[in-house]
């Protein structure tokens, strides 16, 4: 009875008939028996796609349903089993949809984390300074272990980590305090390949390396990723290096208003130096050298049209009035983080006498912010989950050390606890390793490095 | 193919009974007659809110021609067992917010629930679960199924998928070097 389903179908909206419409095209794609399993019994199903196929399983929309919960290395052997699910994995929708789904899922540590310490400021020895060794999360699978081996390889170097982004890292060799003079090195672990850039014309006060998702393909072959490193100086003129270029664009200054031309020479930028991306836009935080509670955010548009224009946001008082410690001029207690990969924007705070709350904005109108908070962690969670070696009370010195976005991941580090990973996530805490202050003072800050396989299925294209 | 043949004029008439009633009533495409709450109907199924809201439910059964019985009895179940549990809002909001993400884990029972069943089984109910608009249920099935496909060879992928390999073996090589880092533990 057709009728009934037009129905239905003005009632529930399109919804209906496409369920429909895909019913009767799994019913013609079906094997009678699947039992048989092997038999491919029908004809190529045509509306499936333009070129013959064979009868699947399921059919395909089910089938990338179902890729876009799985881990990359899977989507990955999928694309290899026939040239239909290839081209529809190296969509850029289904890529986009795969990394939404792996920034939420949090079962499988599909992201390794991997922290890259700096070598200590220059020793009295007057040698390239001490580095621990970098920490890595453990995880199974041999490409981790090759990731592993090769971030490790890389870092007996002289080069220091500055950053890192869409599973690549970004290196620096030469005096950081003579930073036009240093020379940036691109590298990315999965291939095993570093990419010298050639130099730049301004001075790169922020840095961010990006996987170019426009401009898919091989450098070289062999699956190499293309990539952009955008940097912007302290008058906020920008410039973006593309590996498929292979040359640094022009300096741009965005369109911006006169109260954004520039950082101030009072702003200091908080630790960690790596960005929070939102869409186009990447967010670092400034704490205002003559006043220890002032804090701003820069919003600074990366690509597309808004490149290079910047916007200050400010940050509620109330944030610093509940810190631990709000005497402290420069502190690593506030951290800006995003609540999932494409979500909002949001402070983190250390707050008295041992939690962690978040402070998200309202973004209904630019002139009228206002801040909410809410506590993440409070302090039983906390020490529940790490052992201290002494007693809670002297745990007195907590600081946040990156947010890895990719995977929601919290870094921070406690004193007599060591190195600590809280995911945003799930607000699991971990511990990671037991660093000795000693130690922790003298190779600040590190770097983080995700491993994002998405990026590597673009090679797919 | 053609659906539901033969039910039909007498429906308006059943319209102002069936709102009385707290259950539905889902007739298989084996004839199979099951029965599930409207209010969990409703909520977990897009197609059956719609068939509810728009008085399209038959009393001596809805037919689902395009879902087995074995399918059906499953999605019945699952909905019996989701009114158990508790029913939280964020399970089936699909908002991208701090707690509720669009692919929620599956919870202990929804696990236990898809881990008992067959490979078939489990292929049957996603498709009625894709059809009937079911988000959560096509999210623990699809979720159950990729963990299923974990580490495994593209042959055994196509096996259990039924996927004819159209590559020469020219291109496989060539693929199996462009994506090595997911070969790497074969």
């Amino acid at each position: 009875m057709k009728s009934r389903w037009f129905e239905i179908a003005a009632l529930s909206g399109a919804l209906v008939v496409g369920f429909h419409i895909l019913f009767q095209r799994l019913k013609q794609q079906r094997t009678p028996d699947r039992k048989g399993s092997v038999l491919h019994a029908q004809a190529p199903d045509r509306l499936l796609d333009t070129e013959a196929s064979p009868p699947l399983q399921l059919p395909l929309d089910l089938l990338l349903e179902i890729l876009a919960r799985s881990d990359p290395a899977t989507v990955a052997r999928c694309a290899a089993t026939c040239r239909l699910l290839r081209r529809h994995v190296a969509d850029p929708a289904f890529l986009r949809r795969l990394r939404a789904a792996a920034a939420i899922t949090t079962s499988d540590h599909r992201f390794l984390i991997g922290l890259l310490y700096h070598r200590g400021r220059s020793s009295s020895h007057g040698d390239m300074g001490t580095r621990p060794p970098p920490l890595l999360k453990s995880s199974s699978g041999s490409l981790t272990n090759a990731v592993i081996a090769s971030l490790s390889g890389e870092l007996a170097g002289p080069d220091d980590p500055v950053a890192s982004g869409g599973g690549l890292l970004v290196l620096r060799r030469g005096n950081k305090h003579y930073p036009t003079t240093t020379t940036l090195r691109v590298f990315d672990p999965v291939a095993g390949r570093g990419h010298v850039l050639p130099p730049r014309d301004i001075w790169d006060h922020l840095l961010l390396v990006m996987p170019d998702e426009d401009e898919p393909g091989a450098l070289g072959g062999g699956g190499d990723i293309n990539f952009k490193v955008f940097i912007a100086d302290r008058d906020l003129r920008t410039q973006t290096y593309s590996s498929k270029a292979g040359a640094w664009g022009p300096v741009v200054r965005g369109n911006t208003t006169a109260a954004c031309l520039r950082v101030p020479g009072d702003y200091e930028l908080v630790q960690p130096w790596s960005p929070v991306v939102l869409g186009n836009v990447a967010h670092w935080l400034y704490h205002h050298g003559w006043d220890p509670g002032v804090y701003s955010i820069l919003a600074l548009g990366i690509i597309g049209i808004g490149k290079g224009q910047a916007a200050w946001i400010d940050v509620s008082r109330e944030c610093h009035r509940r810190r631990r410690d709000t005497h402290r001029e420069v502190c690593r207690e506030l951290l800006l983080v995003s609540t999932s990969d494409d979500g909002e924007l949001a402070l983190l705070v250390w707050e008295r006498p041992l939690k962690v709350s978040m402070w998200t904005m309202s973004s209904s109108s630019s002139s009228q912010r206002s801040w909410t908070r809410r506590v993440l962690i409070d302090r039983t969670a906390i020490l529940g989950s790490v052992q201290p070696t002494c007693h809670p009370l002297w745990c007195q010195r907590v600081e946040f050390q990156w947010f890895a976005q990719g995977s929601g991941t919290v870094v921070f580090y406690m004193n007599s606890v060591g190195v600590v990973l809280l995911n945003l996530r799930t607000l699991e805490v971990r511990h990671l390793q037991r660093l000795p202050l000693e130690l922790f003072d003298k190779v600040s800050p590190l770097c983080v490095y995700e491993l994002d396989m998405v990026p590597l299925l673009l090679s797919l294209r | 193919m053609e659906v539901d043949k033969g039910k039909g004029e007498a429906e308006e008439t059943r319209k102002v009974a069936e709102a009385d009633r707290d259950t539905v009533t889902l007739k298989s495409s084996d004839g199979k007659l099951f029965e599930v709450s409207k209010e969990a109907a409703a909520r977990l199924s897009t197609v059956l809110a719609g068939m509810i809201a728009g008085g399209s439910i038959d009393d001596n059964g809805t037919d689902l021609k395009q879902i087995g019985s074995e399918a059906l009895e499953n999605v019945v179940d699952y909905c019996n067992k989701h009114a158990n549990s508790i029913p939280s809002a964020a399970l089936i909001s699909s908002s991208i917010s701090f707690n509720t993400a669009p692919f929620k884990e599956p919870e202990e029972w929804e696990r236990k629930f898809v881990d008992r069943l067959s490979h078939d089984a489990l292929f049957d109910l996603v498709e009625a679960a894709n059809f009937l608009g079911m988000e959560r249920l096509l999210d623990v099935t699809c979720h159950k199924i990729s963990e299923m496909m974990k580490g495994k060879s593209p042959d055994q992928i196509r096996e259990v998928f039924n996927i004819k390999n159209d590559y020469t073996k020219e291109e496989l090589e060539e693929i199996r070097q462009e994506l090595a880092w997911a070969f790497y533990d074969d």
